[in-house]
């Protein structure tokens, strides 16, 4: 099956000044599609540098970066930002709903730049929003839901286009573990209906639920294991 | 479309965390457009009250005055002691010049009028031909005009303003009455269809009328007149008549090459110049304030912006991440601040639409409204609000989602 991420020799050097500092040395890795895998790291380690590297957040200074089977390094700014619409849903550790739209415009956000137009936008929108229990809410500010609650709502924004890949950052980093839990199965969910998903998280407990953890280290990947 | 309606909405929210900051960020489009269009507005008025004055002195008209005049204007009265103006000179006119429709001399002096115990000490007596009306847009409310038989036979008849019937008569009808104006006993046989005042200001409602012969034989004992109106054939006539009559009185007074005229053509352009200088003085301070409003305005919202795009950093960072383009948050936020300012311009216009309409009913100016002052004043609110916004949006666009995502 084609990869739906395929890094080869990755390298990312961040300039401090006259050093250099190479915080990615030479990743190989490769996603198919319908994975849920978790990268596994301490601070430091490179973890979410791989992850903005994913998610065409930045780009590599070395190396290969196959996205759906596109080459990323050259991109211009511009047409990473496509590449991120199109393929891949963001997920993040404060949520990050804008706080002056509803939860509905809020996961109404990235078909606003979508480049071709999107059938029934809002149907599908508010189908997303029964999934996850807050159909009822879709017309509240985010600042009435609770922590886990908005999550959910992050989770149905990244799934709004449709995209090959959901990119989850710490999910889970400011939920109690119950909550945590029930993110993780939503996550699950959303990888049951044939999502690719790749959480980032520095929590063994969460990496668990995972089917394949990917551990870095310095830069490095050091050990695959399945979950 | 619907973005832009969402992109609007979370501006708003936004902009509510810095509601007095914004306003005052406005108050500065709101003063330009304000001031724009209150000095379109009154030019526009002016410009029209001044065609209103000069067709109200007569169509076509040419008005040759006795002597010299240096100075026109408000309070100048265009009285001269000159005693050159003849019947001759009018006659002629009329018979040699056939850009000529209509010539109507005429005399004038002040009077004190009485009726029973009522004296008025000075009002202002004509003495015109039959067709003045016709030449100069005088119009009879009541009674009977002037007619060539009053004229031949200098009867003592007279036609009254409104203003002096109101004085003499109060509510009475004052046709077929008689007054003593200064020692000749006259029948009044017209009362003037109301004019207003002139454009020196004079109240032409505060005079009589008397046939002109009458007025020379019984009033003035002269032969000569103080005016000569003279209507040209067209409005395109005009200029070349008054050369023509120009020419035609220097032969008529004998008057060598290098005298001065003994007589004054005036232009009514001339007349109306002053009025329109002053108002072009304050059309040019008013687009200089407004300049000034517009640049302090384009600072104001330059400053909010720069807070509403730090303020929304994160808001930027995933709209980034979601997908939108450098080019999509430019627009979005030149968006945001041109909005700012054409609702502040948007207040300004209508605030000084009301003003203008205002300060017109005021001077009793006719009421127009200056489009182009209008369309000016909404593009200069929007460019301002558009260039104030030029440097935040580029600011927008400098911050990264990966800056984002961790702090």
């Amino acid at each position: 099956m084609t990869p739906l991420c395929l890094m080869e020799d990755v390298r990312k050097t961040f300039r401090m000044g006259d050093d250099a500092v190479e915080v990615l040395k030479g990743i190989d890795l490769e996603i198919i599609p319908g994975e849920f895998a978790a990268i596994m790291g301490t601070s430091g380690s490179g973890k979410s540098t791989l992850m903005n590297l994913i998610g065409c957040l930045d780009v590599p200074t070395s190396g290969r970066y196959l996205l759906a089977g596109r080459e990323v390094l050259g991109l211009q700014d511009d047409d990473l930002s496509v590449l991120r619409n199109a393929h891949i849903g963001f997920v993040f550790q404060s949520f990050y709903l804008l706080p002056y739209a509803t939860v509905l415009e809020n996961v109404l956000l990235p078909t606003l730049y979508r480049e071709s137009a999107m059938d029934h936008t809002e149907e599908r929108a508010v189908e997303l929003l029964r999934l996850i229990g807050l159909e009822a809410r879709m017309h509240f500010r985010p600042n009435r839901l609770s922590g886990g609650e908005q999550q959910r709502v992050a989770i149905c924004r990244a799934m709004m286009n449709d995209p090959e890949l959901l990119l989850a950052d710490e999910p889970t980093g400011q939920l109690d573990s119950k909550t945590a839990a029930e993110i993780m199965n939503l996550l699950a969910k959303m990888n049951e209906r044939g999502k690719t998903v790749i959480v980032v998280t520095h929590d063994p407990a969460i990496a668990a639920s995972a089917k394949r953890i990917i551990r870095i280290k310095d830069g490095v990947i050091v050990d695959e294991q399945a979950g | 479309m619907k973005r832009t309606l969402l992109n609007l909405k979370i501006a708003f929210g936004s902009l509510g965390n810095f509601k007095l900051r914004t306003a005052l960020a406005t108050l500065g489009v709101f003063f330009g457009t304000f001031s724009l269009v209150v000095v379109g507005n009154l030019s526009d008025s002016l410009a029209l009250k001044t065609e209103q004055e000069i067709a109200n002195l007569g169509n076509n008209l040419i008005i040759v005055v006795s002597g010299q005049i240096r100075r026109y204007g408000p309070n100048t009265a265009l009285i001269s002691r000159a005693t050159n103006l003849t019947l001759g000179d009018a006659e002629a006119i009329a018979n040699a010049l056939p850009a000529t429709s209509r010539v109507s001399p005429s005399g004038f002096k002040a009077f004190p009028v009485r009726r029973g115990n009522t004296v008025l000490k000075a009002i202002a007596v004509n003495g015109v031909t039959p067709d003045f009306g016709e030449v100069r847009n005088f119009e009879i409310a009541e009674g009977s005009p002037i007619t060539e038989e009053d004229d031949r036979f200098q009867r003592k008849v007279a036609l009254i303003g409104r203003t002096t019937a109101e004085k003499l008569f109060g509510e009475e009808n004052p046709v077929g009455k008689t007054i003593l104006i200064w020692r000749v006993p006259c029948q009044i046989i017209g009362v003037m269809a109301e004019k207003g005042s002139d454009v020196a200001g004079n109240d032409q409602d505060n005079q009589l009328f008397v046939p002109l012969k009458t007025f020379l034989r019984n009033f003035v004992n002269q032969e000569n007149v103080n005016i000569i109106y003279v209507q040209a054939v067209s409005a395109e006539a005009i200029d070349p008549l008054r050369r023509e009559i120009e020419a035609l009185l220097r032969v008529r007074h004998g008057i060598r090459k290098e005298m001065k005229d003994d007589f004054t053509v005036v232009d009514l352009k001339e007349v109306t110049a002053l009025k329109s200088q002053a108002m072009g003085l304050i059309s040019v301070l008013g687009r200089i304030a407004a300049a000034a409003s517009f640049l302090i305005g384009a600072l104001g919202i330059l400053s909010i912006m720069i807070l509403i795009v730090n303020e929304r950093r994160v808001e930027i960072g995933i709209r980034r991440a979601v997908g939108s383009r450098k080019r999509d948050i430019i627009l979005q936020f030149l968006m945001e601040s041109s909005f700012i300012s054409v609702s502040g311009g948007i207040i300004g216009m209508a605030a000084g639409f009301l003003m203008s309409l205002a300060i017109v009913k005021v001077l009793g100016y006719p009421v127009s409204v200056s489009v182009p002052g209008l369309l000016l004043a909404f593009a200069a609110s929007a460019l301002s609000g558009i260039v104030a916004g030029i440097y935040p949006s580029f600011k927008a666009t400098q911050i990264h989602p990966v800056d984002i995502i961790r702090s």
